[in-house]
């Protein structure tokens, strides 16, 4: 971060960086699916704001603009790794500490669906990760992915239509599996 | 489209993106800044613990550490900037303080099986920084998790020692109206006599879309500028003097409320 010498700039981007880096970490770990990716992809982004952080400071919304340089920055990652679709880690499920069977099934239920994220085409990911988990408005969300608010709300449909649809497919092999029957794969 | 899949895909992204320890980002920046300035370690203090239900007005408040025989000197009314310093100082300390909280919680939890008085669990994990104040050399840091359903407010003073108050509700608040603020936690606290018996005040609240400042007009005519981020708001001043208005500005002007906090 030596690209900031003034020191008034450079203690304003590091209040800035320090705000917003949780935030935008949380948000590249569910695009990325991989903490190691997730801290480079903050860190370029980081580093893109810092160069342009005379111009980023006087926005208006300067963590709206940290946001939209991230998720460009996870876009392009994603494209050049497409063949890494899927591969967003279940989350773990604790053993052994003798949980009722309702917390397991709503962690497993978790688990499903954060793969299932992991296997939509990264835009969509984009879209529901900025809807639901940034809790960000739609025109927003459409701002920072530089497309038509309409195009939020229809990747948004698609994506949750996706999701539940491979949940659908999943749960026969997990009742399979399991000899207390799953009746809904809600999180509770 | 299913209200339970949007509610469900919300859980689960909180939730994994809980995964990440609360002191992750601290730990990237700190990384990105060794080079220059060496991480600093000081002591953890106490953490006292306030829980309230709901959305209702909490109270949250932080002590003061021993920082009070040179209470407030250096003060200031509105934000001023952080040194590198102070900045990794008040993550390091605040994100420990919280990691030990959650550690001792889970620890007590376990040995009691019940959540004693708390109305909800105490959150082990997926705390997050949304807003940084600092005036002169202290730095104050609120960290919320599952969308302000718990927020910790930590106040590190000019020696490096950090103390913090956490309120924990049941559910995440009701959003707050655009261009309104409201009161999440205020008081005010005295150090200790052989300290000096200092008071200073404080107040956390949230804004509502399109607040882009707010100022807390006290019963003094003090005016104290709030810090604001992540829709947010925090300041706090020497004494106990009461709020009498707050001004909250939006793209259409200021306008100025009366306050019934204290």
């Amino acid at each position: 971060m030596d690209l900031l010498r003034k020191g008034r700039a450079r203690a304003e981007f590091e209040r800035f960086a320090a705000i917003h880096a949780d935030g935008l970490l949380r948000s590249a770990y569910l695009m990325a699916g991989d903490r190691g990716e997730a801290e480079d992809l903050v860190q370029e982004c980081l580093l893109r704001l810092a160069r342009r952080w005379p111009r980023v400071r006087s926005m208006e919304h300067p963590g709206a603009y940290a946001r939209r340089v991230l998720f460009n920055l996870a876009l392009d990652d994603g494209r050049k790794r497409t063949r890494r679709r899927g591969e967003l880690q279940a989350v773990e499920t604790p053993h052994g500490g003798g949980g009722e069977s309702s917390t397991v099934a709503a962690l497993e239920a978790r688990a499903d669906l954060v793969q299932a994220l992991g296997g939509l085409p990264a835009r969509q990911r984009a879209v529901l990760v900025l809807r639901y988990f940034a809790d960000l408005p739609e025109t927003e969300v459409a701002t920072i992915l530089d497309c038509p608010r309409g195009t939020v709300k229809s990747s948004a449909s698609r994506g949750l239509e996706r999701l539940r649809q491979t949940l659908e497919l999943s749960a026969p092999q997990a009742l399979a599996d399991d000899p207390q029957p799953k009746v809904r794969r809600t999180i509770s | 489209m299913s209200t339970h899949m949007e509610r469900d895909l919300r859980l689960a992204l909180a939730a994994r993106a809980a995964e990440l320890p609360s002191d992750a980002s601290a730990r990237l920046l700190s990384f990105d800044y060794r080079p220059h300035t060496p991480r600093a370690r000081p002591a953890i203090a106490l953490a006292a613990t306030t829980v309230t239900a709901g959305a209702a007005l909490a109270f949250s408040l932080v002590g003061l550490g021993t920082d009070a025989p040179r209470a407030f000197a250096g003060w200031s009314a509105a934000p001023t900037g952080v040194t590198r310093r102070q900045l990794q100082r008040a993550i390091t300390v605040c994100s420990s303080q919280l990691a030990n909280t959650a550690s001792r919680e889970r620890e007590r939890q376990a040995g009691s099986g019940t959540r004693g008085w708390l109305p909800a669990p105490f959150p082990t994990a997926g705390w997050h920084i949304v807003l940084l104040d600092t005036r002169g050399p202290y730095t104050t840091v609120v960290s919320e998790v599952d969308r302000g359903r718990a927020a910790s407010t930590c106040f590190v003073d000019r020696r490096g020692q950090a103390s913090a108050g956490t309120a924990v509700g049941v559910r995440p608040p009701p959003p707050v109206p655009a261009g309104e603020v409201s009161y999440r936690s205020s008081g005010s606290t005295t150090t200790p006599p052989d300290e000096g018996s200092r008071q200073f005040s404080m107040i956390v609240g949230r804004t509502g879309a399109g607040v882009t400042g707010v100022t807390l007009r006290l019963n003094d005519g003090t005016r104290v500028t709030a810090s604001r981020a992540h829709g947010w708001f925090l300041a706090w001043w020497p004494g106990s003097h009461g709020l009498s208005a707050t001004e909250v500005t939006t793209a259409t002007g200021t306008t100025v409320r009366r306050s019934v906090v204290r």
